[in-house]
């Protein structure tokens, strides 16, 4: 039982990656992607052609996947939802939505709808003995690696120029027009990390469980679920409300192996109830 | 045309609309009813959808939600009860609204677009308890065995009686609402919350209004749609693909206008019944078509054909009264100066 709280707490890690893309775009762009989780599972795909093709090993094709959904990412910005900002809630939410449709039925036609993976090689079944617990090598890998990009993230967005512009560029685009940033290009930029950190996730995603076009929108409700849990605006809070989620979900296996999920979404939708703004949401800046 | 007012020619094309509805079953071929019947239910809920997301502000991307629990609903009232069906569909709108008012709390806290996801987590929490529920079918659904003794002809025909109820019933509803205070209270809501509340609109008792309303009739229209189909499984009656369907037709047709969904419904079951059953080619058509419309033509099919004509069929915008007050006085100046 404690063996599988542990391994709920590291997949937990996983979804706080998810999470953390979604993260930048909710909380610190203050504008959002209802295809997140339809590019995790693009850059999975993507990660397993790349494999496949130059036969090496998923770790190795990172770079090159986060890379590619670093300009995807860049790229959605300008083209689509760059032009729905400033008209409301609504434009951004149907333009996205409209690319999750595209992006799964994409991946239909040219993948086909049977479930996939990643091989992890050797990782897959290294483990090793913590005490009376057996942990999985790559599972801690994935924690281990979460927390590296957490920590640069927070770096980024809190002490760089660019961490800087976005979060003016989001607080008031005009002005930091004025204060000389190029706002759609740092939003570009952000949007793009945003996807290549998705790209992360996406590899540890298709190396540790099964993908197919149609899993996409359940990564995307993980993901917000640990944004909101942790308290939007908060990126080290995404990592604690992603581990929240993964443990809970272990927590609902134990009762019927295939209830995780539920009771994945109900600790979230209580603790949206018990803590509306988040376990560690800022004080809003006035 | 300025002669009629405008209400009277919404209710002369409400009308229209009832006379057409009635002709259908007698002119009508099987095939043709049972297509009209699915059009009938799938032009309901998008009409809610619109009034939900269009006018009222409040993007609710987990719309299924109501279909499936509609859906559901009549199946198990009747198969348990052994009652004919067709009335039962009152039964789906009442536990819609109710489940409606239940996740008020939840989906309030949600602001914006974050409601629109936080109404998705909703409507997955209940796929995925009616998955684990065995009474309800689990996985696998229910079909309607209650219906097995009902005749054909006489199914098809009750089942599009109820269908075309629903759909008048929602017609009347929207032309009703938007027309009166409630309307006027929600597009002020949308607009800005916060001028709202300041010129009297109680914010969150209108939302709860709304959602209650569109939940109900979307449940009704619900359990309709199901009706034809006779089985309901939690894959499909929850799925994502009914979102798909009800945003591209609202879209494309013109959200935020009473005609938009109308036109959209049109061309999502023109588009389907000409193309064929190409699958995921035909999705990706419409988004592509949808995210075209949203960034370039933000007012839809009915926005483009409204630019020609300057013609409401269903009327509903209104002049500002400063406007009118003017026109009045200069009117009244001239007359003076004469």
């Amino acid at each position: 039982m404690l063996e599988t709280l542990i391994n709920g707490a590291l997949v937990g890690a996983l979804y706080g990656l998810y999470g953390l893309g979604l993260s930048l775009c909710l909380g610190l762009m203050r504008q959002i992607n209802m295809a997140h989780g339809d590019f995790i599972v693009f850059s999975a795909f993507l990660a397993l052609q790349v494999t496949g093709f130059l036969g090496i090993h998923p770790l190795l094709a990172m770079p090159l996947i986060a890379l590619i959904m670093f300009a995807v990412g860049w790229a959605v910005q300008r083209l689509f939802i760059e032009r729905t900002l400033g008209r409301g809630d609504m434009p951004p939410i149907l333009v996205t939505f409209g690319l999750s449709i595209i992006l799964q039925n994409v991946m239909l036609e040219l993948f086909s709808a049977d479930t996939r993976s990643l091989d992890p090689g050797v990782l897959g079944a290294a483990a090793v003995k913590l005490g009376p617990v057996t942990v999985g090598i790559l599972p801690l890998l994935t924690l281990v690696v979460s927390v590296g990009i957490f920590a640069v993230t927070a770096k980024i967005f809190g002490a760089t120029r660019f961490g800087r512009a976005v979060r003016a560029t989001s607080d008031n685009e005009q002005t930091a027009q004025l204060m000389g940033i190029a706002t759609k290009k740092v939003f570009a930029n952000a949007m793009g990390l945003a996807l290549a950190i998705s790209a992360v996730a996406a590899i540890f995603y298709g190396m540790r469980g099964t993908f197919d076009p149609s899993t996409g929108p359940e990564r995307m409700l993980f993901a917000f679920e640990a944004v909101i849990l942790g308290g939007l605006g908060s990126v080290w809070g995404t990592l604690f409300g992603g581990i929240i989620l993964g443990l809970s979900q272990s927590a609902g296996t134990l009762i019927i192996p295939s209830l995780g999920p539920l009771v994945g979404h109900l600790v979230f939708l209580v603790g949206l109830l018990a803590v509306p703004n988040g376990l560690f949401a800022k004080r809003a800046r006035t | 045309m300025n002669s009629v007012s405008p209400f009277a020619r919404s209710l002369f094309a409400l009308a229209i609309t009832a006379a057409i509805l009635v002709a259908v079953p007698l002119v009508a071929s099987r095939q043709a009813v049972v297509l009209i019947t699915e059009v009938a239910a799938v032009l309901s809920i998008a009409l809610m959808w619109n009034l939900l997301a269009g006018f009222g502000g409040i993007v609710f991307m987990g719309f299924q939600v109501f279909i499936g629990i509609g859906g559901y609903t009549l199946f198990v009232a009747a198969n348990s009860l052994e009652l004919t069906p067709f009335p039962l569909v009152i039964l789906s709108a009442l536990v819609c609204a109710t489940f409606g008012l239940a996740i008020t709390p939840v989906l309030f806290r949600l602001g914006g677009a974050q409601l629109a996801i936080g109404s998705w987590v909703v409507s997955e929490v209940v796929r995925l308890v009616v998955y684990h529920t065995n009474s309800l079918g689990a996985g696998g659904g229910i079909s309607l065995t209650a219906m097995r003794g009902v005749n054909r002809s006489v199914r098809i025909l009750a089942t599009y009686s109820t269908s075309a109820i629903v759909l008048m019933t929602a017609l009347v509803l929207c032309v009703f609402l938007m027309r009166g205070r409630f309307g006027l209270a929600l597009r002020a809501m949308k607009d800005s919350p916060v001028a709202a509340e300041a010129m009297g609109v109680p914010i969150r008792r209108t939302q709860t209004y709304i959602l209650l309303i569109t939940a109900a009739i979307s449940g009704a229209a619900g359990a309709c749609y199901y009706m034809i189909a006779l089985q309901v499984s939690p894959t499909a009656a929850f799925s994502v693909n009914w979102m798909a369907l009800i945003l591209f037709s609202v879209i494309l047709g013109g959200i935020g206008t009473l005609e938009g969904p109308i036109v959209g419904v049109v061309i999502y079951f023109v588009l389907r019944e000409t193309m064929g059953n190409i699958g995921s080619l035909y999705f990706i058509v419409l988004g592509i078509l949808a995210i075209g419309v949203t960034l370039f033509a933000p007012a839809g099919a009915w926005g483009l054909l409204r630019t020609g004509f300057k013609f409401d069929v269903l009327p509903i915008r209104r002049k500002m009264p400063s406007e009118i007050n003017l026109r009045e006085r200069k009117i009244i100046s001239e007359a003076s100066l004469l």
